[in-house]
């Protein structure tokens, strides 16, 4: 409906290059083509930037509304790919932080030109059409920088957004560097995090202190990239040892701390982790009194709360578990890929812009986000 | 310098003869004009040949001394090359084998024999041990340009080996315990024979032979002695040529080389039963602490029934000593479980109660019988009682999780799903590399149980299904009540804990132990680290079961000669060894690239950062067991050391 609205009231070539662009990248996501919560964070700013820079409203009121239909829509393509939303959601604050500046700027005016003979109640009555008024007898020059301004902010912000999301892992080494002593053993069960990856790599190099790594397989859908790690990590003359799954519990008496990377960070401070198999280790780690402290980017904290866990957790295809079977004795299998691990089980995050408790969480996510944008489905509104 | 000497006496007398010639003419001017300036000249001509022949003398001395100098530079320099080239090569053994240690054992589990060493130990032994037809077929494989060589001198080695041979033939007529000792001997200065003649064919051989340390050499002379005594003679150089490369790189501990002398000096003892069973636990053939018990005590019975009292001593006093030799063995392919050991001491025990005086062939059979019925005690009637006892913990439309495979656990289920007929659903988890969960959901998939089968990484979906008990299996339980079991059930057991999930252990009393543990890392077992370079969910064992340990070492040293060759063909020539090097280069950078594309971890030796942990057990804490179910009833953990106090005479 949003595409014929555009359609009917905007017939031009930029608009149907935009909406091709859009269904494009709704196709990619709905096909899982790509992966990993940096690149489509990075894809929706970029589509986001096109779409803001073709789009034509009377009132930014309109602007914002058509960015929250673009959210829904991208968010029901892939629900678990919260990067997506959630980045959406702060463009969205940048543009409702500016109008609320705007209706601040107006108000006072008002106010201002308000003769001071009328009384109390026809002042009352008449605040609300003051506005409209100014509105109706400004010029259409003036309502042209109007857009002109919006518009600009809202790229601005995007061009700001893109040059956080790129510079995290500085952020994040800087803080988090301390928390490794000389000698200590680490172990991380998400060997696909790049963030994990770059902050080893750097606190070997740069500060010079050697400790032990231990990674675990994660088999069966990520044991590839556990080698992949474990193999550059010795490359860099770091300590690694290849652990399976099932010698968590073994070793976690000998393990100093655990790191996890993260897909996302929900505002009650539980995390979605983007292989099975953490949650165990985190409960293991509990058990031991072993600290775990979880390295995300700030583009990854989302503002929703994960009332329903199961509804978040993917699971996949059992052919990576049993080869093919007799069809009258099949064997039934789960083969779990997302795992969520609950705030409890999580000692600290370390973020772009500091340290948290993940009981915390929430008060950073309201520092980012507006309330009336967590959902961005018109229903639930 | 001769033909510098003939050119300089011809240049001469060309200058003579021009020089003759102004003196005819000057001499007649100086008649006309004056007489005594005619002879001043002559006076200076003469001088100056004078010195010309004094410069050329002078000059070629000098020559010769520069010749002379610049060659004792240039042999200094030879010299010197040749010795920074051998302290490079002693540099480069070094690092190669502070490498190799370094790789075998990380630093968590440096104090564990690694699977290699067990490995290397039982290739030593085989070889040595083995039958003729065997040592044929195994070194057929061997056959190498390096020995086809050596072959060629065969009849040197027959004429010379056949002096020893006529007391051994004698000799072994005679009892054998002198008939060991007595063979020695002339072995000895058959295998001192063979390696000079073997040294003296091949130049490969002796480098390898110089660069092995003492005590390597000592048992590779052992090795090739007692391969001597094999009786095929062809077959000497191939084996000869693959032991010391094999002890040289794996025997680096001065402990495992006197255990493995020890079990050489009594091979003669050790029966081929006991060889098949330990061929079979090294491989992980059998896996599991009864399955694993009930094989030795049949190959026991075996042993047994074919042991001969030697004269002089009785039947309990020399059979418990021959036992332990066998046992020493199989001590070698893998540690021996607590059900294992167990059944060692009672044995033992019973032999050492035999009266004297009771013929050998009533007591072999009175033994053997015990044997039966100990097995049938202890581990087929317990497996029922304890059966009957979990039974009662079953309800309908139970669902029960377990972990791994496990004999009794699987009998457990199929009599509560089949003969009681309960509707019961079970979830069997698993984890890499042995799967041994799958055979047990096979086993029960047949039956027609309900079964789910998932891997440990998802034991969170696992826990939210909504799940009645967890069943464990255990390797043995220790006094101080911890539970040893299969790595992964301590993870198992605390998420079930955490959920309020009672966790119910089966466990037969012949796993019960008298050793305290507090944490997984002091005790354990090594696997193969090899086993988690594959990313499949094939088990191992049965990939493995292609490929011999035997193959593998072949292929190794094979790689390690060409690797010599290269190395000894480079000091000949700087232009010969740059073309050798890079094709070495080349045909390294195809071997990358044929390992990138199987295995991401293929070749984690050469990192020296890199290693791979592959342990079996773990270690459960007794807060996270509700109950242990034995045959005695059930019980909760801390009383173990009751059941092993008060029930010990009746075990």
């Amino acid at each position: 409906m949003s595409s014929q609205a555009f359609t009917s009231v905007h017939p031009n070539a930029a608009t149907s290059d935009v909406n091709v662009t859009i269904d494009t990248f709704v196709a990619k996501l709905k096909r899982r083509q790509v992966q990993g919560s940096y690149a489509i964070a990075l894809e929706t700013l970029q589509l986001l930037m096109r779409f803001i820079s073709a789009a034509r409203w009377n009132h930014v009121n309109d602007l914002i509304e058509q960015i929250r239909d673009l959210g829904n829509s991208l968010e029901k393509a892939h629900p678990t790919a919260f990067s997506c939303g959630n980045v959406i959601r702060r463009i969205l604050a940048v543009l409702r932080d500016e109008v609320e500046e705007d209706t601040m700027s107006t108000t006072v005016t008002s106010t201002s030109v308000a003769e001071p003979l009328i009384s109390s109640m026809f002042n009352l009555l008449q605040k609300p059409e003051q506005p409209h008024q100014n509105r109706k007898n400004s010029s259409g020059s003036s309502s042209m920088k109007t857009k002109t301004d919006y518009r600009q902010v809202a790229i601005q912000g995007i061009k700001d957004l893109i040059d956080e999301i790129k510079n995290i892992d500085e952020g994040i080494q800087q803080i988090a560097i301390d928390l490794i002593h000389d000698h200590e053993i680490l172990l991380t069960p998400t060997p696909d995090s790049k963030t994990v990856l770059k902050f080893l790599i750097t606190a070997r190099e740069r500060s010079n202190r050697t400790f032990t790594v231990l990674v675990t397989e994660g088999f069966p859908n990520n044991t590839k990239n556990a080698h992949e790690f474990a193999k550059k990590l010795a490359q860099h003359n770091i300590e690694t040892l290849v652990v399976p799954d099932s010698a968590v519990f073994a070793l976690m008496s000998r393990v100093g701390k655990v790191i996890i990377g993260t897909k996302a960070v929900f505002v009650n401070g539980g995390t979605i982790s983007s292989n099975s198999g953490v949650s165990s280790v985190c409960e293991c780690a509990r058990e031991f009194r072993t600290p775990v402290f979880a390295v995300a980017g700030l583009y990854k904290l989302s503002p929703l709360y994960p009332f329903d866990v199961e509804k978040f957790v993917e699971f996949g295809g059992s052919q990576r578990i049993l080869p093919r079977m007799d069809p009258r004795k099949r064997l039934d299998t789960v083969n779990q890929i997302t795992d969520y691990v609950p705030p409890e089980n999580i000692d600290i995050y370390i973020t772009n812009v500091g340290g948290f408790n993940p009981s915390f969480i929430y008060r950073i996510a309201w520092d980012n986000y507006k309330q009336i944008d967590v959902h961005l489905d018109k229903n639930k509104a | 310098m001769s033909e510098s000497e003939a050119k300089s006496r011809s240049a001469t007398p060309p200058s003579k003869a021009k020089q003759a010639t102004p003196t005819t003419t000057a001499a007649a001017n100086g008649e006309k004009k004056l007489t005594n300036k005619e002879l001043k000249e002559l006076k200076k001509q003469e001088k100056a040949a004078k010195r010309a022949a004094m410069k050329q003398a002078n000059g070629i001395s000098i020559e010769q001394q520069q010749q002379q100098a610049q060659m004792k530079k240039e042999k200094k320099q030879l010299q010197r090359e040749q010795q920074q080239k051998r302290e490079q090569k002693q540099k480069n053994a070094n690092k190669k084998k502070q490498n190799e240690r370094n790789v075998k054992k990380s630093t968590l589990f440096g104090h564990l024999e690694t699977t290699e060493e067990r490995r290397a130990t039982i290739l030593a032994l085989t070889s040595a041990v083995s039958s003729p037809k065997t040592s044929r077929i195994t070194a057929a494989g061997l056959m190498v340009p390096v020995v086809a060589s050596a072959l060629s001198g065969s009849n040197v080695l027959t004429a010379s080996s056949l002096m020893p041979v006529g007391p051994n033939a004698s000799s072994t007529v005679s009892a054998s315990a002198p008939a060991s000792t007595t063979t020695t001997l002339p072995a000895s200065s058959a295998a001192l024979s063979a390696g000079t003649s073997s040294a003296s064919t091949n130049t490969p051989t002796a480098i390898q032979q110089e660069i092995a340390s003492s005590n390597a050499s000592d048992v590779a002379k052992t090795l090739a002695s007692i391969s001597l005594e094999a009786g095929e003679f062809n077959v000497i150089p191939g084996i000869s040529s693959v032991i010391p490369t094999v002890l040289e790189q794996s025997f680096d501990n001065s402990s495992l080389i006197s255990s493995v002398k020890e079990l050489l000096l009594n091979k003669d003892l050790i029966h081929p039963s006991i060889l098949l069973l330990t061929s079979h636990l090294a491989h992980y053939k059998i896996v599991g602490s009864i399955p694993r018990c009930i094989a030795m005590l049949e190959v026991f019975q075996i042993v047994i029934k074919d042991y001969q009292t030697p004269k002089g001593t009785t039947l309990s006093r020399n059979l418990t000593s021959y036992l332990s030799h066998q046992i020493d063995l199989l001590k070698k392919a893998r540690p021996l479980s607590v059900t294992m050991g167990n059944a060692i001491r009672w044995l033992k025990q019973e032999i050492s109660l035999i009266d004297p005086s009771t013929p050998d062939k009533a007591a072999k059979k009175d033994l053997c019988e015990k044997i039966g019925q100990f097995a049938k005690e202890k581990i087929e009637l317990a497996d029922q009682l304890i059966i009957d006892n979990a039974s009662t913990q079953i309800e309908e439309s139970t669902t029960i999780v377990t972990y791994g495979s496990s004999k009794v656990l699987t009998e457990l289920l199929l009599h509560n799903a089949i003969s009681l007929k309960k509707n019961i659903k079970v979830i069997v988890v698993d984890s890499r590399p042995l799967f041994e969960g799958r055979k047990m959901a096979e086993t029960l998939r047949n039956a027609g149980v309900n079964v789910m089968y998932a891997l440990i990484t998802s034991l969170d979906t696992i826990f939210n299904m909504d799940v009645d008990y967890v069943f464990l299996g255990a390797h043995s339980i220790l006094s101080n009540g911890f539970l040893y079991s299969r790595a992964g059930t301590a993870m198992l057991a605390m998420s079930a804990k955490r959920r309020n999930i009672p966790v119910l252990v089966c466990c037969e009393s012949l796993k019960f132990s008298q050793r305290v543990q507090l944490d997984s890392v002091t005790f354990n077992e090594l696997a193969d680290p090899n086993d988690l370079v594959n990313i499949d969910y094939e088990n191992p064992v049965e990939r493995r079961g292609n490929k011999g340990a035997l193959l593998n070492q072949f292929i190794k040293e094979r790689k390690f000669e060409k690797k010599k060759l290269a190395m000894e063909n480079k000091p000949k020539g700087n232009k010969i060894g740059g073309k050798k090097g890079s094709e070495g280069e080349s045909k390294d950078a195809s071997n990358e690239e044929d390992s990138n594309s199987k295995n991401i971890l293929d070749g984690w030796q050469e990192l020296p950062s890199l290693n791979i942990v592959n342990i079996l057990y773990d270690l459960t804490p007794p807060e996270y067991i509700k109950k242990v179910i034995t045959e005695f009833g059930a019980l909760p953990p801390s009383s173990v050391p009751v059941i092993l106090r008060e029930y010990k005479g009746s075990a």
